[in-house]
């Protein structure tokens, strides 16, 4: 969620009223965003995603004017007098523009807009593959506009930049170039804006040095492209209804297609139908439609009554909006959360255990009865300490294609190798050490929808001296015969363990586990220094035997 | 242990005094003939000194006198006085002293050893053989140092766990448990995350490798999923426009236990019903002491006619009350599938207020493609950061600690 500095100053102005830190972190967070901090100069707020009306400060503050009950004036569009021409781009085939007429820009809001552009092609344009913006000084523009496809050895001057390069350079040699290149790796079309000059925009990459916005620019022209029509029109809205909403006069500009013609910002509110009685049942509140109409002004909603139902006008900046249950939201936010009675519902449902928690609750009591101490380790492993460091034959595991660490790449499919990893990082510990894990592992099984499986094992392990083979098989039979379970013993072969000392545990026929001295080679693996004596059992299964 | 004999009373006292059988045939040799009245006076155990004497064959007895025959060596006379010099006897002998009761068997083991001498440790045998009365038994240092003993416990973590799994049965919740691995229709699809919903990138969920895809088992399912998402289906919303299928079916680690929310409401056993869960989900993320990339989710939902937003804001309170936690306040907060939604903050003395309880309201988009008409209240617990909280810990690799000298020692919750 994106984590915004808002300039104090900016926003008490443009709120066009003194608020404490107190009251204005109060309103704020009774409106959604939650203030993380707030200084001299800033207050630091998280806005959630389902907010980008938030993420400009001018949107900030109209939310607060609206809950504050302070008048907002509504500034209109004006028709276009500029017009683009917009050729076949398929790399990036959506595109919308505005124009900002007679700004007054200082170094603040150079960099606010640079910054507010940012958080926009972050987060509804995806870091720019969705969505990307581009700013421009309009005056720096000659001449008629042009959306087109140019080919990697046209030239422009990149931002930051003196020296003319091409647009292959650009992405090869330039910052933003190397950062977002990815993004026309398919392509060799590359979307540019031109004018008389030559190219002045590279969308999703960099603007030309020539048309920056600077404290001197007076009027700016703003370009929007991106693979997704919705997206690209939602973020010229947005941009419209920042500017609009700072005082700026806002121009359309006409989007000129071979065969076809559009203004942009469309900029056109929605109405939504919600009834009374929907809001009230869902809320569990008995309010009226007048009161209703006036808790939704204070979310800047307007609302007109038509018999029982409510017809909500949604600004075209709200695209949140898309069933009548978010307008209850917003009822429920301007009638305050605080302000709710608590209800418990009568309904008595009867509460339960999950039988393997039932049982691997009573292996738990047992193993600790016997002196062991629970462990709990991680479910993601890796194969070298699963398999290789355990001289074990490897398992088809489940794999994880985007590792973040390489101590952390498959799911485990036995318990022992924590265990075993556990008691090497406790060597200085007194010995005995009884340990035990109860916990899932994961295998494979294509009979699952999801292809594999999660399954319950025990693993406990004596470490020590006299950890001998016997006093563990001892607290086997111990818990297993607590459990009403007999067990079989067969001799079996692996070389995680001492020739002749591991078997197979067979219950009801059924072979449940092993039991075995861990090889001191795999002991010397794990830089273990006493003997360890194993035993690891499906207790999912144990417990339908 | 090792048997032996003892001397018993009257072989001690024969020993001392002599046989009563020797001092009768003294005075019957002496006199010949004798009246047993008057043999009475004389001698103390008469009987006694008569059967042997008549078994020797040194009298005979008639008509109240008692006649003097011969007068050979008393064979226990040697048996004794051998016994009492620690002379070796042979079993038959030995026998023959037991017999007539002169001499008896003891246990001899370590409590004789220990008889007289300053013992530490009630030895049983000195229970057994009384001999406890004959031993100093020393007296301890009780504030002497000792090294505590080392208990086999549950996990402090599990501790919080089960503490809380025991508060919502007793609300009235059934356990369920789900896959680690899921499909991403359910972890994101069917909970109408949008396709290209930040959340769902490779920052944010763990990809199985392989296989990639999983399987689809209800495709009318996955049909109204899929136009919720376009379109809204039957359920009043816009939708987002757009979904993409093949990413539904892509296989990850699920990164949030809601994914077993929506499978629980899509096999929902009974209205009314509650249903939750603890238990493991998956992030990438950086591994340090505020993140790991596996951690437990503790989730709940309530099915049930008419339930409304007083009833969530009701229910979360309810909750944080089983766990001892009085002071709840509720603010408005966002979560794709929930609304409204509701973020429930809960007092800690000193880190003040803290987001510990998300929840809201299932939306219409995730209810009714899986088949479920009524109102889903739906809430979390952050259950790492209230078990650190419990715990009084401040990194979150504790909660899968390393250290077996914390777990031995740290206290019960």
């Amino acid at each position: 969620m994106p984590v915004i500095a808002y300039n104090k100053k900016d926003l008490l102005k443009l709120v066009g009223q003194e608020f404490s830190d107190e009251t204005l972190a109060k309103i704020i967070e009774k409106l959604k965003p939650e203030v993380e901090e707030i200084s001299e100069e800033e207050i630091i707020v998280e806005v959630t995603p389902d907010r980008p009306d938030f993420y400009g400060v001018e949107g900030l503050a109209k939310a607060i004017r609206d809950f504050a009950g302070l008048k907002s004036k509504e500034n209109k569009l004006i028709k276009p007098s500029t017009e683009v021409k917009v050729e076949k781009v398929k790399a990036r085939p959506y595109v919308a523009c505005a124009i900002v007429k007679n700004v007054k820009l200082d170094d603040y809001l150079v960099k606010y807009l640079m910054n507010l552009q940012e958080i926009l092609t972050n987060t509804i344009g995806r870091k720019r593959k969705k969505v990307a913006i581009g700013l421009h000084d309009l005056d720096k523009i000659k001449g008629k506009i042009v959306y087109r496809a140019a080919n990697p050895d046209e030239k422009m001057i990149p931002l930051g930049h003196i020296q003319e390069m091409t647009l292959k350079k650009v992405l090869e040699k330039t910052e933003k170039g190397k950062e977002f290149a990815h993004i026309l790796k398919n392509t060799k079309q590359y979307p540019v804006f031109v004018d008389e000059e030559g190219i002045f925009s590279f969308p999703p990459i960099l603007n030309s040095d020539r048309t920056k916005v600077t404290e001197n620019t007076k009027n700016i022209f703003v370009d929007v492209t991106g693979i997704d029509r919705k997206a690209v029109m939602e973020a010229i809205n947005l941009l419209a209804f920042f500017f609009l909403q700072r005082g700026w006069k806002v121009e359309q500009v006409k989007m000129k297609f071979e065969k076809k013609s559009y203004a942009t910002p469309e900029a056109k509110d929605q109405v939504i139908e919600v009834s009374v009685d929907y809001i009230n049942k869902m809320l569990g509140t008995k309010l009226s439609r007048d009161e209703i109409i006036s808790l939704l002004r204070k979310v800047g909603l307007k609302a007109f009554s038509d018999d029982d139902k409510l017809v909500v006008v949604v600004p075209y900046y709200r695209i949140d909006v898309l069933h009548p249950v978010d307008i209850v939201e917003d009822v429920a936010i301007a009638y305050d959360y605080d302000n709710f009675e608590l209800e418990l519902p009568k309904t008595i449902t009867l509460g339960k255990a999950h039988e393997l928690e039932i049982f691997s609750e009573k292996v738990r009591k047992l193993m600790i009865g016997m002196g062991f101490q629970e462990i709990m380790t991680p479910v993601l492993t890796n194969k070298e300490k699963q398999y290789k460091m355990m001289l074990a034959k490897e398992e088809e595991c489940v794999e994880i294609a985007n590792p973040v660490s390489q101590e952390y790449t498959c799911m485990r499919t036995w318990l022992l190798p924590n265990l075993l990893s556990f008691l090497a990082k406790n060597k200085r510990h007194a010995y005995p050490q009884k340990i035990f894990e109860i916990g899932n592992v994961v295998v494979r099984d294509d009979k699952e929808e999801v292809l594999a499986k999660n399954v319950r094992k025990l693993c406990f392990v004596i470490s020590g001296k006299k950890g001998t083979f016997h006093e563990a098989k001892a607290c086997l039979l111990g818990l297993l015969k607590n459990l009403g379970k007999q067990a079989v013993f067969d001799k079996s072969y692996a070389r995680t363990f001492i020739k002749g000392r591991l078997a197979s545990i067979f219950v009801s026929g059924k072979e449940i586990g092993f039991i075995g001295e861990i090889n001191p080679e795999v002991l010397e693996n794990f830089g273990l220094e006493m003997p360890v004596v194993a035993c690891e059992l499906n207790i999912e299964k144990l417990k339908e035997l | 242990m090792t048997i032996k004999y003892e001397l018993t009373e009257e072989g001690k006292k024969f020993l001392k005094e002599g046989f009563p059988e020797n001092k009768l045939i003294e005075i019957v040799e002496k006199e010949q003939e004798v009246e047993i009245s008057k043999l009475k006076k004389e001698i103390d155990a008469l009987n006694i000194a008569l059967k042997w004497a008549k078994d020797f064959g040194w009298i005979r007895i008639e008509k109240g006198k008692v006649f003097f025959l011969k007068k050979t060596d008393n064979p226990f006379e040697k048996l004794l006085k051998d016994f009492s010099q620690n002379k070796p006897l042979s079993d038959k002998e030995l026998t023959m002293l037991e017999k007539r009761g002169l001499i008896k068997k003891v246990v001899k083991g370590i409590a004789d050893e220990l008889v007289g001498k300053e013992v530490a440790v009630l030895h049983p045998d000195l229970i057994k053989t009384g001999l406890w009365r004959k031993v100093k038994l020393i007296e301890y240092d009780v504030k002497e140092k000792v090294e505590a003993k080392v208990p086999g416990k549950e996990h402090p973590y599990r501790q919080v766990i089960n503490y809380l799994r025991q508060k919502l049965i007793e609300l009235g919740f059934v356990e369920h448990f789900g896959p680690y691995v899921e499909l991403n229709f359910w972890n994101c699809d069917a909970l109408f995350m949008p396709s290209d919903h930040p959340a769902r990138g490779i920052h944010d969920i763990f990809y199985v490798k392989k296989p990639k895809y999983g399987k689809i088992i209800d495709k009318e399912l996955w049909r109204r999923v899929g136009q919720t998402h376009k379109n809204g289906w039957k359920t009043g919303s816009k939708g987002w426009g757009a979904w993409d299928a093949r990413l539904a079916k892509r296989l990850i680690l699920r990164s949030q236990t809601t994914a077993l929310s929506a499978r629980t409401l899509y096999n929902l056993p009974k209205t009314p019903y509650k249903m939750f869960t603890i238990d493991k989900v998956f992030r990438p993320d950086v591994i340090d002491a505020k993140h790991f990339i596996e951690f437990e989710q503790c989730e709940g939902i309530v099915v049930d006619e008419d339930l409304n937003f007083r009833n969530l804001l009701a229910y979360l309170k309810e909750i944080t009350r089983s766990l001892d936690i009085e002071k709840v306040r509720f603010k408005p907060s966002y979560f794709p599938f929930t609304e409204p939604s509701v973020e429930g903050m809960v007092w800690h003395e000193e880190l003040g207020w803290i987001e510990v309880l998300p929840g809201g309201i299932f939306r219409p988009e995730v209810t009714l493609p899986l088949g479920i008409d009524k109102p889903v209240l739906a809430w979390g617990i952050g259950i790492g950061r209230l078990a650190m909280i419990k715990l009084g810990i401040d990194d979150i690799r504790m909660l899968y600690s390393d250290d077996l000298g914390w777990l031995r020692n740290k206290e019960l919750i």
